[in-house]
């Protein structure tokens, strides 16, 4: 076999356990630092700083089929600790009783407004009406199904008190816990994406904002040229054109909303591939700007995307041939297999990230007591949701490079209940 | 229909019944799980409680791989790591100093009535007026511009 390849496959399993090995160093310093320079700082989050003054904010709420969880949402808005906020409910031609339900909710609700659109047209328009028809500059998003904190309006205003920000997001916590799946992904929201989007906010770049929790200033997103019908994920999408625009975006840890997610394989699977897949799109949407240079700072944040799809076929193919070598069917002596019992390597990077959980749970706990405890069905996420998230990534590439371009709702698994 | 504050805060929900067969396998693969991690670490655990023995600090009773040749396995990646953690300290400063120059600088002026009606396909008078219905629909046409009407005879 010529030489080249030779050192090509022998560097795959070099680079399977480097990148998640040096990256969640990476995560574990970067969430350090940020905790260090600011979050440290922060008062409880049912004590947030006081203002001299408080800009008006409008909180958008897309719904599409919510009928079964407007009561809950909107009941969590009536809580709200803010001086000045409206609430835009934009039900965006729903199938099921929304609009009614909706309707009934602002008879109660004096600052609540309900946008019906005449048809259904995804959640990016539903989004960009809402923010259009917002009296206000500060806008606050949240999903149809999510808890907004009563305190969460208090600590965007305080954050968007230095004028480069345009954006924000908030800090997504799990509220079903039923099942084992339900456990894992309270561990993955803290030690994965918290940990994720502490580091970025120290570098001060983000690959995306939470969609389920989101703030901005409207003249950002005008900017940016509003959100994007023809992407799956908006989140990922907005982010990139807003810090593309000369824009910061930040993390903010103490706006909280409770969210609901997937307790079943198959709706974990289909909530992966979108993300996967919205991660694709906007590798592809955005290459033309990172060669030409515009926004070089956020090259190592794309550079980081590439590696980690690169990763996830790097994976994919060495379990495939290590699976075969298990089997005892033929694979070319130079091909990279993994063992499928864990060794030296696997182990270490086993306990890289039981390191990592054990340090997010520590950052954590302060939003939530008996963090812990999730370190106990965290054992779980090295095995199982490493390996999803390779198959999702896989199978998302081809899927955003050969697939339609149109955002689309959908309708989630939202767990036992 | 009443809005619904959740009674308790957090919202957490977790007493959904589900069959106690299911809860004591969750419980017992994951035990089990983790017995396996201890298994496979058993080498430098042990070698940990031998460190932590007297004679303290040394391993005399078990015999390990060479911690040095792990060492020298691990030593590029480490190198990595203190390379981009070094990157990222430096980075962070930079955040952090510019996070504090501008906290004073004044704030940037809002998105002007014009440009939200430029965007909306409307005069600014409509924006303003459709801004007032309590509820409303919405039509778009084909070039996206938005014709809003009070679903209710009274507007606001």
């Amino acid at each position: 076999m010529h030489n080249n390849v030779v050192w090509y496959l022998e560097a795959i399993p070099i680079f399977c356990f480097g990148y998640p090995f040096v990256m969640a160093f990476y995560w574990m310093f970067g969430a350090i630092m940020f905790w260090y320079f600011f979050e440290r700082r922060y008062n409880k989050v049912n004590q947030p700083p006081r203002l001299a003054s408080y800009p008006p904010i409008s909180i958008i709420v897309p719904c599409f089929n919510e009928g079964e969880t407007a009561a809950e949402t909107f009941g969590a808005l009536t809580r709200i600790d803010y001086p000045d906020f409206e609430i835009i409910a934009v039900n965006d031609g729903s199938r099921d009783r929304t609009g009614e339900i909706l309707e009934s909710l602002a008879q109660y609700m004096p600052q609540m407004r309900v946008v019906n659109l005449a048809q259904n047209q995804g959640k990016a328009t539903a989004m960009n009406i809402g923010a259009l028809l917002a009296r206000h500059e500060l806008l606050v998003l949240i999903d149809g199904d999510a808890l907004l904190d009563p305190h969460a309006l208090r600590w965007v205003a305080w954050r968007f008190n230095v004028p480069h920000l345009g954006g924000l997001t908030g800090n997504p916590r799990i509220r079903n816990r039923t099942s084992i799946l339900g456990r894992l992904q309270v561990g993955e929201f803290s030690s994965i994406i918290g940990l994720i989007k502490r580091a970025q906010a120290t570098y001060a770049r983000l690959f995306t904002v939470s969609g389920v929790i989101c703030a901005f200033r409207k003249v950002a997103l005008h900017d940016a040229g509003w959100w994007s019908p023809h992407t799956l994920t908006d989140d990922v999408d907005i982010t990139w054109r807003i810090q593309t625009a000369g824009w910061r975006i930040s993390y903010a840890a103490n706006v909280i909303v409770w969210i609901l997610m997937p307790e079943t394989l198959r709706g974990l699977w289909r909530q992966r591939l979108r993300w996967a897949e919205g991660g694709a799109q906007m590798l592809i949407d955005h290459a033309a700007p990172m060669v030409q240079g515009k926004q070089p700072t956020l090259i190592p944040v794309y550079v980081n995307v590439v590696l980690s799809i690169l990763w996830a076929y790097c994976i994919v193919l060495t379990l495939a041939f290590g699976l075969l070598h298990f089997l005892h069917l033929p694979v070319l002596s130079q091909v990279p297999t993994f063992s499928l019992i864990p060794q030296w390597y696997g182990l270490t990077l086993c306990l890289t990230y039981l390191l990592q959980a054990f340090l997010s749970t520590s950052l954590e706990r302060r939003f939530e007591p008996g963090m812990r405890w999730s370190l106990f069905w965290i054992i779980w996420y090295p095995l199982a949701f490493w390996l999803m998230s390779a198959l999702t990534a896989v199978v998302a590439l081809p899927r955003a490079l050969f697939g339609g371009r149109s955002g689309r709702w959908i309708s989630p698994d939202r767990g036992l209940r | 229909m009443k809005p619904v504050p959740p009674k308790a805060w957090p919202p957490i929900i977790e007493d959904v019944h589900l069959p106690r067969l299911i809860v004591w396998r969750d419980r017992l693969l994951t035990t089990g799980m983790w017995l396996l991690l201890i298994w496979f670490c058993r080498h430098p655990l042990l070698a940990l409680v031998d460190f932590l023995r007297p004679p303290f600090g040394q391993i005399t009773r078990i015999e390990v791989p060479s911690l040095l040749s792990r060492w020298e396995r691990i030593r590029p990646y480490v190198a990595m790591v203190a390379l981009i953690v070094g990157w990222l300290s430096f980075w962070g400063l930079v955040t952090l100093a510019r996070y504090r120059r501008v906290r004073r600088m004044p704030h940037p002026p809002g998105l002007a009535l014009e440009d939200q009606a430029r965007k909306a396909g409307c005069t600014p008078e409509e924006l303003t007026q459709w801004r007032t219905f309590r509820v409303s629909i919405v039509h778009l046409d084909e070039q996206g511009a938005l014709n809003v009407v009070a679903k209710d005879p009274s507007g606001s």
